[in-house]
């Protein structure tokens, strides 16, 4: 009964934030039910050719230095756009601190990357994985090199013309059209999704249970992975996103110190209290991105919710874990349920949408 | 079209002792040489352990030169690579041997001054905060976007100097740091990490020597040398010094900066100036 008062309240939210789609000539989000319309930059409204020239740079192994790797090498559909691994690793065979993330329902993140406040942008997030030294992912040495590798190539040239009219295909356009496909990437047909429609037997009572225990004060998993895309990280048109980053007790090596590799939004800030922060990604499709956290630390959901119930690593003794994180006792049978739960958001629609796949 | 820039350029500077007129612009060339341990150096002679050079590139900007009757601004000569009148990107690598970049390297700045002969020069090594926060999309040479761009910091690296130093690897990239804002809106940064030199010399027969060991320091710590850019971090503090923006980092703040260096009120370690070699 709470739960379905939870998802009531949930489903009213959505409807209020969902605002109609307006009409863009040519080009329509088609958006699952109650989903709001993602914030578009003025300068680089949608277009079918765009995002079409997009999803073709997207898996376009000429974006890489050597021509070894895509966007899609680390960023892999059938993943929901993640790589299976622990630590991306590049072009060039060097190892990234860090895990690929989910791209599911990108364009309405608030932020980028894990632990970055300014990324605020995919057009100018898409720079950092092409010309980035620290590691080297896709490796290009230059604008021109890049440039001129795509100058030769009609099928894209055309789809800049008709995109963005005469000029070719600039680095600027290529970071657009990324952009632009990277917004379509909208997750919102899973299980989880037709029971807030309405369709009571999409979720099993077991994931019935398991939603409950996921929106309670009991596990706070809401608090920062709450609202329609389950992450606080969010924004969409009509509502100024806010840039949240939190430390949910992944490591504490004494005074909740992070491993020196790594230690999240106060490599920005130089403040000790962001010691740990990262940002809440979504926990749409979870059940398909393992492994998990920045780091792919954690195998298993069974490990992550483990690792929650225990409060995290340092316990009550980390001082800098956040409020929402304090510990709490699942018996097996409700830990198997929050699973259940955390499954029932996987889109098998979006895993396999060849809208998103390889040209 | 492009002296006319450069008067425009010129004339926008604050108010100096000299005439800016165009008439008495001259052109002038101030060579630089990377050097080790006082030989000259690059990517062929920095082949083998115990140095293999990787990438040595700087932005230089806010040119100054000191005359017979004073100082006064200059402007670089833009090409459509290396310089544009208010930055030029000095390049010593040519992606050979151990090297990573591209071929091209830019070894001398190209200035015009309303003065006849140059005494002296004062320079920052990196980029002044109005063009260094801008989209590189949609910036021009030398601020495209590339290797010398920092990404995820919404900058450009000032300097990035790698090399590998008995087998360790090490990467120096200094610039500004702690910055908010938005990747390609940063509205300040607290920490701008701009360094000045300043050279007494004769360009006609004297040129720069840049010594690339003074970026990294004598702590060869088994770890790697890996700086990206922290003032605060040890791994940065040479080269910090290297560009003479140790001691107004020290006296910005209180980190343990000012202790680990040795004389804070010193001038850009890796600068020296040596004779020109025909
Ligand atoms: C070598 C693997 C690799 C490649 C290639 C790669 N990425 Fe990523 N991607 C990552 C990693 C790792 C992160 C997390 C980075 C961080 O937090 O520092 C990430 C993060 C992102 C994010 C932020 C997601 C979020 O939830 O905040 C976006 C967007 C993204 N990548 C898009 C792209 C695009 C577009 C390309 C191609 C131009 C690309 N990536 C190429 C590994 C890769
Ligand atoms: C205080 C905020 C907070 C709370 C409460 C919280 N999380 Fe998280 N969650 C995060 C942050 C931050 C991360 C990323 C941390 C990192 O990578 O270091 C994360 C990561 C995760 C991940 C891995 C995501 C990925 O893509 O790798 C899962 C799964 C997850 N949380 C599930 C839960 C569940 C289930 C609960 C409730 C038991 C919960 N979280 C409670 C903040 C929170």
């Amino acid at each position: 009964m709470k739960a379905a008062l939870g998802v009531m309240a949930l489903a009213a939210a959505l409807v209020l934030i969902g605002k109609a789609e307006r009409p863009e000539t040519g080009w329509s989000f088609r958006l699952p039910p109650g989903f709001p319309r993602p914030r578009v930059p003025a300068d680089n409204p949608m277009s079918s050719a765009k995002v079409e020239l997009g999803r073709r740079l997207f898996y376009d192994v000429r974006l890489s230095g050597n021509g070894t790797q895509s966007c899609a090498s680390c960023h892999v559909q059938s993943r929901a756009f993640t790589d299976g691994l622990a630590n991306a690793v590049g072009s060039t065979g060097e190892i990234h601190r860090r895990s690929s993330m989910s791209l599911t329902n990108i364009g309405y993140a608030s932020h980028l990357t894990w632990a970055n406040p300014l990324v605020d942008g995919l057009e100018a997030q898409a720079l950092a994985p092409m010309f980035g030294d620290a590691p080297t992912e896709l490796g290009l040495e230059s604008a021109a090199q890049l440039e001129a590798r795509l100058a030769g190539d009609k099928t894209l040239q055309g789809l800049a013309q008709e995109a963005f009219g005469a000029g070719g295909l600039t680095l600027d356009r290529v970071l657009k059209a990324l952009a632009a496909f990277e917004r379509t990437l909208i997750s919102g047909r899973s299980p989880y999704d037709r029971y807030v429609g309405g369709e009571v037997s999409a979720l099993s009572p077991e994931a019935q249970r398991g939603l409950e225990l996921f929106f309670s004060e009991r596990t706070e998993c809401f608090h920062c992975h709450g609202g329609f895309n389950f992450t606080d990280a969010f924004g969409h048109e009509g509502a100024e996103p806010e840039r949240k980053f939190h430390n949910n007790g992944l490591y504490d090596l004494g005074a909740g110190a992070y491993p020196k590799r790594d230690q999240g939004l106060i490599e920005h800030s130089g403040r000790p209290e962001d010691m740990g922060r990262f940002k809440a990604p979504t926990l749409r499709n979870i059940d398909v991105t393992a492994p998990y956290m920045h780091d792919g630390s954690l195998a298993t959901l069974d490990a992550v919710i483990r690792h929650y119930e225990a409060g995290g690593r340092g316990g009550e003794a980390n001082p800098r874990r956040d409020r929402f994180i304090r510990g709490f006792i699942l018996t097996d049978e409700e830990r198997s349920d929050l699973i259940a739960f955390l499954e029932s958001l996987t889109d098998p629609e979006f895993l396999a949408d060849p809208r998103f796949g390889a040209p | 079209m492009r002296s006319l820039l450069l008067s425009l350029a010129l004339t926008a500077l604050p108010a100096c002792r000299q005439d800016t007129s165009a008439a008495s612009l001259s052109t002038h060339r101030l060579r630089f040489i990377a050097t080790l341990d006082g030989a000259a150096a690059n990517c062929k002679s920095l082949a083998a352990p115990p140095f293999r050079l990787r990438d040595a590139r700087l932005f230089v900007s806010e040119l100054r030169v000191i005359g017979p009757d004073g100082e006064t601004p200059a402007a670089f000569v833009p090409d459509s690579r290396f310089q544009s009148v208010e930055v030029a990107l000095l390049d010593f690598e040519d992606a050979t041997e151990g090297c990573e970049g591209d071929s091209a390297e830019h070894t001398e700045l190209v200035f015009e001054a309303p003065v006849s002969s140059v005494r002296a020069v004062t320079f920052t090594v990196g980029i002044p905060f109005a063009l260094n926060h801008q989209n590189p999309a949609l910036a021009r040479a030398p601020l495209t976007a590339g290797a010398m761009h920092w990404g995820w910091r919404g900058g450009y690296k000032f300097v990035r100097i790698e090399a590998q130093r008995d087998g360790v690897e090490g990467r120096i990239h200094l610039g500004s740091t702690g910055c908010e804002g938005a990747l390609h809106a940063i509205t300040s940064c607290a920490h701008p990490n701009r360094g000045t030199v300043h050279l007494e010399l004769d360009p006609a027969t004297q040129q720069v020597a840049l010594d690339l060991g003074a970026f990294f320091g004598s702590d060869k710590g088994g770890d790697k040398t890996d700086c990206m850019g922290e003032p605060a971090d040890p791994s940065c503090h040479a080269g910090y010094r290297a560009i003479g923006a140790a001691g107004k980092e020290a006296a910005r703040q209180s980190d343990s900066l000012a202790a680990n260096t040795t004389n804070p009120a010193m001038g850009a370690s890796a600068f020296t100036v040596i004779r020109r070699t025909p």
